[in-house]
């Protein structure tokens, strides 16, 4: 029995501490806190990854649990959790991630009056992003999916005097709340249908012979793909994601990138088994994944806002990974969301040096030329890019490769060149990005203000991991790579449905990733040439179609769509039901029957008038008529 | 249990002894002292059932019973089942906090509101321990008194109108529900053979069908108001927004859940045709009151008017999980009523706060709040989570068995229901954002502080039970299984209506 608790517990504590102490601690004392629960708990980790990896892979899955929360006839629902490797890995990336994002923060926050409330709600959403990757169930996960939610509610909208983030925060609740709606729901049937939210108990169930046709299995996973759709910004529900950029840059990398959004692709990875009885779904996965893959990355090609930029790749990124998932090569989707956390969240802490070093400016079109003033920054974040664009042999090459590859194998050649696109797209964005801020002539007249090592340490451990990450990507040409190796416990009995590849597909595989590989490498380049050397002619050339450029700049205006269809007339019918059906009728009916009923003329004055005792009155009289009727009824 | 005998007796009478001391005293302090002291004391006593409650025991515990009137089978009995266990130390609780919201807050006549307010406190514990009809309808109306004079008295500009309309409106709703009693104690002497006006007694009857559609219209219109039900739920508003803050505590946390207690005590049992003919149009009443009372909370511009809503809506969905009639919905509806007692009722303490410090209720004049009362806001940011049914807080297990019980009924019924989870979070986060977040609308700045020892008092034992049910509910689920049982006994026993999703599926 291993202590899982204590990886949550800890963050706890953290808050905790924090909170009873939020008047009285200078900044210091707040963030060595806050950073030393979140240490030890990634200390406790890696000791318990270490116990995991010297089991043999049937063995490792530990389990734990605390006691009975709720229970309704049959179902019983524990506080309970569950480190199977598939938790393991998220928990790592959790951690890991968020150690060094605690880190950066501490200088990045520095000064700001809500320092130690931003330190407890970091602790707060390490604790309940735990709770949900940790959950041995589906109701638990949800209280962490809901508790993620609400921090991320919460450190949105950080600067809440500001209009723009109070609104982004309260959109981004909404929206999610919308999903986890379907989520709840989806809860609701499995409920009904099986009896039992323990995932564990759900793959026994559903391995053997429940004679639940497949329909209904397939409406329970459409029901928690809505939940996932929401939480992972993936099209219609991504609208939140690009106001969330609104908070502060590390909550940007550390909820927005690394870890929270990726919770739909944990979610959908935790039910595999339901995908792989409902088969038809991991078609709509991967359409859902597809879509929002290339609708992203068209609208990143076009943000001027450096952290819009990142925010849309990231939804495009997070769209490979449920095209991955939608051809059921869940473990390259677990693969890509471990290497897309760091090289994210790396280049998210990047960006988030520039803003800081100039002070507060965000705009692409204000930057330039600031690879020779912030070396160890433009280093660093060079690398992030090349890993986002997949260029070889970076880990996002790895990642995607697999992708890109388990795309065609299940769908064949017309999804495998939209996804090609989307990839080129990407390296074309990334590109455009780099030459933009970091190369060509110095656009930057005020001084800069340079990044202390509590900033550059986290982009050098990042940079190195999101370099040599890829590792785990080996061998190539098969799908029993490192990491998958090693995630197979949590994956057994799911295989995936499509063919294995013969030894010709090989060839077919070789071909492919050159292709990639190359078209990767070329569209980077040029992107960083024509964007550092031609930056004038190139913007000129893009206002030449000004509506096509506002096109993909508003995100194909999905938000005003919004605005005009959903939003403005509910506001709508809420005033009328309230000014109309409730004021006017209902009440007017209610006060009129009133009026009616007590009698006319001075009667009802001197009611009105407020004499309680002409109720008393009438309650007695009225008590009198009624003991009369039972008198009568006694004689009868 | 023969120390026992005589409890709910002294729980009922602490509050009108406490009263009556309260009228004898001249000083002001001893005053408040003797109110805080006699609804402590009342708390205390109203834990007593809970931890000696037998959860296997199927049946009313701590009876005690006199004969009143024999000769129309009038008694004094009292006692608590798992229905009334929970209600009874959250009365008593909210009640003590009452008690500190209006320290010092009382302007005018303070003997006669203190005593109005102890008075209220015996009816609202006597309407949930009496088993006797006539004595349970005595209580009732004992209630409605006190709470007049509360809001007519003690409110805020408009209170006669509000005042006039809350007491004529549930005063009607209580003289269907008074003539359908004497009708049902005749009726039990021609079916029974004797008159009586017992609860239990009237249990073992089994009336016919036509019969026990009239009488159910009757008692269900009364409770029906008190819940409210849409449409009978306009007097709500106008009377939380003018009642003083104590006033809205009561009338929220506890009244309200009068008319839900008096639809499982009196209208599950006695007349189970007639629920189970009745239930669709319920059932869709409950979803036009969840969704529609949301609307109307969005666009209120006036806070208090606002949470008022939002307990309609609450109401609603307690309403669509009782009468989807499975044992999941009954505990999940006694669950949810301590926990929208506590939660709106500290919603109203709250508001109340702002109230005294801002001098409005309207939202447009507040804002940027956070930043100069954070420990008011942080409280009423928890408050407002577990109004909307963040899980780990209370809110969400109470919500989430209605949903299941509303699903295992029809999924469509648990699909449109779970909309209250979307349309709770629009209305209440868009009112949090207008007064604690953006920057200050108010056009006379005044200088306040934030919250004083008092209120700390009032607020963190709230917390603390928001926490502790959000993590341990099976402590009052567990307590909650023998009534769910017997409070469905007689609609299980001549009923079709329960079916899972998975049978229905399965037909297909």
């Amino acid at each position: 029995m291993q202590l899982i608790y204590l990886l949550i517990l800890l963050p706890l504590l953290g808050v905790l501490i924090n909170t009873a102490g939020i008047k009285h601690f200078r900044e210091k004392i707040t963030a060595i806190i806050a950073c030393s629960v979140v240490g030890f708990s990634l200390l406790y980790a890696l000791i318990l990854f270490y116990r995991m990896l010297s089991l043999p892979s049937a063995e490792r899955i530990f389990t734990s649990v605390l006691y009975q929360w709720f229970g309704d006839g049959t179902l019983k629902v524990n506080i309970g959790f569950l480190l199977d490797p598939l938790a393991m890995v998220m928990v790592l990336v959790i951690l890991f991630v968020g150690f060094l994002i605690h880190i950066y923060s501490t200088q990045y926050m520095k000064g700001d009056p809500g320092f130690n409330r931003f330190f407890i709600f970091l602790n707060l959403f390490v604790f309940f992003m735990l709770i949900l990757v940790l959950a041995d169930n589906l109701i638990l996960t949800f209280v962490g999916w809901e508790g993620v939610g609400l921090c991320s509610y919460l450190l949105i909208g950080f600067w809440h005097e500001k209009k723009s983030a109070a609104d982004a925060g309260r959109k981004a609740f909404i929206v999610n709340r919308i999903g986890d709606a379907g989520f709840i729901l989806g809860i609701l049937l499995i409920i009904g249908t099986f009896g039992t939210v323990n995932y564990q108990e759900l793959k026994i169930i559903l391995a053997g012979n429940h004679g639940i046709v497949s329909g209904i299995i397939g409406t329970m996973a459409i029901l928690l793909l809505i939940g996932a759709m929401g939480k992972s910004a993936q099209f219609p529900f991504h609208v939140w994601l690009p106001d969330a950029m609104e908070g502060p840059t590390p909550v940007s990398a550390l909820i927005h990138a690394a870890t929270m959004v990726n919770a739909g692709v944990y979610l959908l990875c935790r039910i595999s088994p339901f995908l792989q009885q409902a088969p038809f779904v991991l078609p709509v996965i991967a359409t859902v994944g597809m879509v929002t893959a290339v609708y992203a990355a068209l609208s990143a090609f076009q943000q001027k806002d450096i952290k819009r930029v990142l925010a849309y790749s990231t939804i495009s990124q997070i769209g490979f990974m449920f095209a991955a998932v939608g051809s059921g090569i869940y473990m390259a989707g677990m693969f890509h969301l471990a290497a897309h956390g760091i090289f994210k969240g790396l280049l998210f802490l990047g960006a988030g040096a520039v803003i800081h070093a100039l002070h507060g400016e965000q705009d692409m079109n204000k930057m330039g030329g600031l690879a020779p003033q912030l070396p160890a920054v433009s280093k660093t974040f060079l690398i992030g890019l090349l890993s986002l664009s997949g260029i070889i042999p970076l880990s996002g090459f790895f990642s995607k490769d697999a992708i890109l590859w388990g795309i065609f194998e299940s769908y064949g050649i017309w999804p495998w060149l939209l996804g090609f696109g989307g990839a080129l797209v990407t390296a074309i964005y990334c590109g455009k990005l780099y030459g933009m801020a970091f190369s060509g002539k110095s656009n930057i007249t005020e001084k800069i203000h340079h990044p202390g090592n509590a900033l550059t340490y986290p982009l050098i451990i990042l940079a190195f991991f999101a370099a040599f990450l890829g590792i785990l990507g080996l061998p190539l040409f098969t799908k029993m790579t490192f990491f998958a190796d090693f995630l197979q416990a949590s994956f057994t009995g799911v295989e995936n449905i499509y063919a294995a590849a013969g030894p010709a597909a090989h060839r077919q595989e070789l071909i492919l990733m050159i292709i990639a590989a190359v078209g990767a490498i070329l569209a980077f380049w040029c992107a960083t040439v024509l964007y550092s050397r031609q930056r004038l002619k190139m913007i000129s050339g893009e206002q030449a179609h000004p509506a096509f450029a506002s096109c993909l700049a508003q995100g194909f205006w999905m938000d005003k769509l919004y605005d005009t269809f959903l939003v403005r007339p509910f506001a709508v019918l809420c005033r009328w039901s309230a000014r109309f059906i409730d004021q006017k009728l209902i009440d007017g009916i209610v006060n009129g029957i009133g009026n009616v009923s007590l009698g006319a003329g001075s009667y009802v004055t001197r009611l009105q008038s407020g004499y309680v005792r002409s109720y008393f009155g009438s309650i007695i009289l009225g008590i009198f008529i009624f003991t009369g009727i039972v008198i009568w009824f006694f004689k009868g | 249990m023969q120390i026992y005998v005589h409890l709910l007796s002294v729980i009922v009478f602490l509050p009108l002894i406490g009263g009556l001391i309260v009228l004898g005293l001249r000083n002001r302090t001893a005053v408040h002292f003797a109110a805080l002291i006699t609804t402590l004391a009342t708390f205390a006593a109203s834990l007593i059932p809970v931890f000696y409650f037998n959860q296997e025991l199927a049946g009313f515990q701590f009876e005690e019973y006199l004969p009143w009137i024999p000769a129309w089978g009038i008694s004094y009995h009292l006692g608590i089942d798992g229905l009334s266990l929970f209600l009874l130390p959250l009365t008593g609780f909210l009640s003590v906090l009452a008690v500190l919201v209006s320290w010092k807050r009382i302007a005018v006549k303070e003997r006669a509101y203190f005593f109005s307010f102890l008075l209220l406190e015996t009816g609202m514990l006597g309407v949930f321990v009496s088993l006797d009809t006539i004595l349970f309808y005595i209580f009732w109306e004992a209630m409605l008194i006190p709470m007049f004079l509360i809001i007519g008295i003690w409110g805020s500009a408009n209170r006669r109108y509000a005042a006039i309309k809350f007491l004529i409106y549930t005063m009607a709703g209580s003289i269907f529900m008074l003539i359908a009693m004497i009708f049902m104690a005749v009726y039990t002497k021609q079916y029974g053979g004797q008159l009586s006006f017992d609860i239990t007694v009237w249990t073992q009857l089994r009336l016919p069908e036509n019969i026990q559609y009239w009488l159910f219209t009757a008692f269900f219109i009364a409770f029906a108001v008190k819940v409210p039900i849409f449409p009978f739920h306009t007097w709500l508003p106008d009377a939380h927004v003018e009642a003083p803050t104590a006033g809205s505590v009561l009338l929220a946390g506890v009244l309200l859940k009068m008319g839900i207690y008096g639809i499982l005590r009196f209208c599950f049992p006695l007349f189970p045709h007639a629920v189970i003919f009745f239930t669709p149009a319920i059932l869709i009443l409950g979803l036009i009151g969840l969704i529609y009372a949301a609307f109307v909370a969005f666009a209120q511009t006036d806070l208090k008017k606002l949470v008022a809503y939002s307990s309609v809506c609450h109401m609603a969905l307690i309403v669509i999980g009782i009468f989807a009639a499975n044992q999941t919905g009954i505990k999940g509806g006694i669950l949810q009523m301590v926990n929208h007692g506590l939660s709106t009722g500290a919603l109203f303490i709250l508001v109340g706060a702002l109230y005294e410090r801002t001098g409005t209720r309207n939202m447009e004049l507040m804002g940027g709040l956070a930043g100069r009362v954070p420990v008011l806001a942080a409280f009423f940011m928890i408050v407002t989570l577990s109004s909307i049914g963040l899980p780990g807080l209370n809110g969400f297990i109470g919500e989430f068995l209605l949903l299941l019980a509303a699903f295992k009924f029809k999924w469509w019924l648990g699909a449109l229901s779970a909309t209250t989870m979307i349309l709770g979070a629009i209305y209440m986060l868009w009112m949090y954002q207008r007064v604690m977040f953006e920057k200050s609308r108010s056009t006379a700045e005044k200088s306040f502080g934030d919250f004083s020892i008092r209120e700390n008092i009032v607020m963190i034992p709230v917390i603390i039970m928001f926490i502790f049910i959000g993590l341990y509910p099976s402590y009052f689920l567990n307590r909650l299984d023998k009534i769910s049982a017997t409070v469905l006994a007689n609609i299980s026993s001549n009923s079709t209506i329960t079916s899972t999703i998975a049978a229905g599926e399965k037909q297909k």
